[in-house]
């Protein structure tokens, strides 16, 4: 993040005059910076995100007094540009995908990072996000419905709480492969 | 919304309606979440061989070429293989069967898709699965072909909603149903169509079509995609200007 203090403060003001409720829109238009980005195929999504907020923070004090509308409508027009200028440079991935990952069932750091991190899991919680993953089709439509009620949830609820869990278990995953990885290069 | 991410995500949307997901991204706390939910399913499709072909290729171009994506794609096919492995010591492999795609495939691609799903988690599984080619196999030699599909013809009705009360219905039997739409006079100039399944609880799926002449479009819907209930399909014509049109009513069927 190259923006400054002072600039910054500035643009948490124009997002809302309340401090709290201002870094909580920071973060929703931050979060969906970075989803907005990794889906149109930018393949550093965090620093086209530090871009656009850049772009946004420098040209605020031109804009904050005549702009008129939601701010996350501005970001959105910075976002799209910036897709379109990668576009132009080609930092678009559109390749098909690189015949390492069409291969089918690798066994790797991944694997072996996923045994391990499932086993930090209380036994209830490894159950869980193994048995939510089970089905296919409609078997899996079935096979969520009865695990919704067997556990006294809405569907909603389990679909969430299987998100959550997943969400924790790619993050340990990741960073056991990081792990994993700087382990090998320090032995080599 | 479900689906509209998802057509985000597959590159389907015109821009208006990207825009519409873009927006609601950066300024709804909780559709971040909601948004998440759905790549992850997404990607567990991919990687189960639940994509229709079209779907697959835009997986491929529009939802798979970040760095992210890959590795949310490698941590999927662990974690539905560990899932698998799972229920093969469980409950004996009583549900693994061979997926069958929705066009006709050629034998090599019926090899290829049979050998895609996540068969090798367990070699028990695979030991299942060659006993299930063998059947197939056994199968496509004394029949002399896949003919799993079951015809129907479905006409046009004034309804564009999935009903309880449609009329045509159909026994689900075999990899699914292969459908006859006739194309309706306002439409004959089409340069192309776009047809959209809706289940009676609104979720939307696009087809493929299998095959098009003057007066009737054909499409396969793989029994994966259906359960009992009441379907309707929608039709949208795209004319020789580029421009899409919605076709009033639909074609409406029933599973029973």
């Amino acid at each position: 993040m190259t923006v400054t203090r002072e600039p910054f403060d500035a643009l948490l003001e124009w997002l809302d005059p309340d401090r709290e409720r201002a870094g909580q829109r920071y973060e929703v238009i931050r979060s969906g910076l970075i989803r907005i980005f990794v889906s149109k195929g930018l393949s550093d999504a965090e620093h086209y995100t530090d871009e656009a907020i850049d772009r946004v923070v420098k040209r605020l004090p031109e804009i904050q007094a005549k702009y008129v509308g939601d701010p996350a409508r501005y970001f959105h027009g910075v976002a799209r540009n910036l897709v379109l200028e990668a576009g132009r440079r080609r930092e678009v991935a559109t390749d098909v995908l690189p015949q390492r990952i069409t291969q089918e069932h690798v066994r790797s750091d991944t694997s072996e990072c996923l045994s391990k991190c499932l086993k930090l899991l209380p036994a209830d919680k490894q159950e869980f996000i193994l048995d939510y993953h089970l089905y296919q089709g409609h078997a899996k439509v079935e096979h969520h419905r009865e695990m919704a009620v067997e556990l006294s949830i809405s569907e909603g609820a389990l679909r969430t709480r299987a998100h959550h869990l997943r969400v924790n278990l790619e993050k340990c995953v990741l960073e056991c492969i990081a792990q994993s990885r700087q382990n090998k290069t320090a032995v080599e | 919304m479900q689906n509209e991410v998802r057509r985000y995500l597959l590159g389907q949307l015109e821009e208006a309606e990207q825009e519409r997901i873009e927006l609601r991204l950066l300024t709804d706390p909780s559709f971040g979440e909601e948004f998440d939910t759905i790549v992850d399913e997404l990607t567990d499709q991919y990687v189960r061989d639940e994509l229709t072909d079209d779907e697959r290729k835009r997986a491929e171009k529009h939802f798979l070429t970040t760095p992210e994506r890959r590795q949310k794609l490698e941590f999927a096919t662990e974690l539905l293989s560990h899932a698998e492995a799972e229920r093969g010591e469980s409950s004996q492999l009583s549900t693994v069967r061979p997926i069958v795609p929705p066009a006709t495939p050629s034998f090599l691609d019926q090899i290829r898709a049979f050998w895609r799903p996540l068969t090798f988690a367990h070699g028990a599984l695979a030991a299942a699965v060659l006993l299930v080619v063998a059947g197939l196999i056994f199968f496509l030699f004394s029949f002399g072909g896949p003919a799993e599909y079951m015809a129907l013809n479905v006409p046009l009705s004034s309804s564009d909603r999935a009903e309880s009360a449609a009329p045509v219905s159909a026994q689900l039997a075999g990899a699914g149903l292969e459908l006859n739409l006739p194309v309706p006079e306002q439409a004959k100039d089409a340069k192309d169509f776009r047809l959209k399944l809706v289940d009676e609880n609104g979720v939307e799926r696009d087809l493929t079509i299998a095959d098009r002449t003057d007066q009737t479009i054909k499409v396969r819907i793989p029994a994966e995609w259906l359960s009992r209930g009441s379907y309707v399909i929608q039709l949208s014509m795209v004319k020789p200007d580029g421009s899409t049109e919605r076709v009033r009513g639909g074609y409406n069927f029933v599973v029973e």
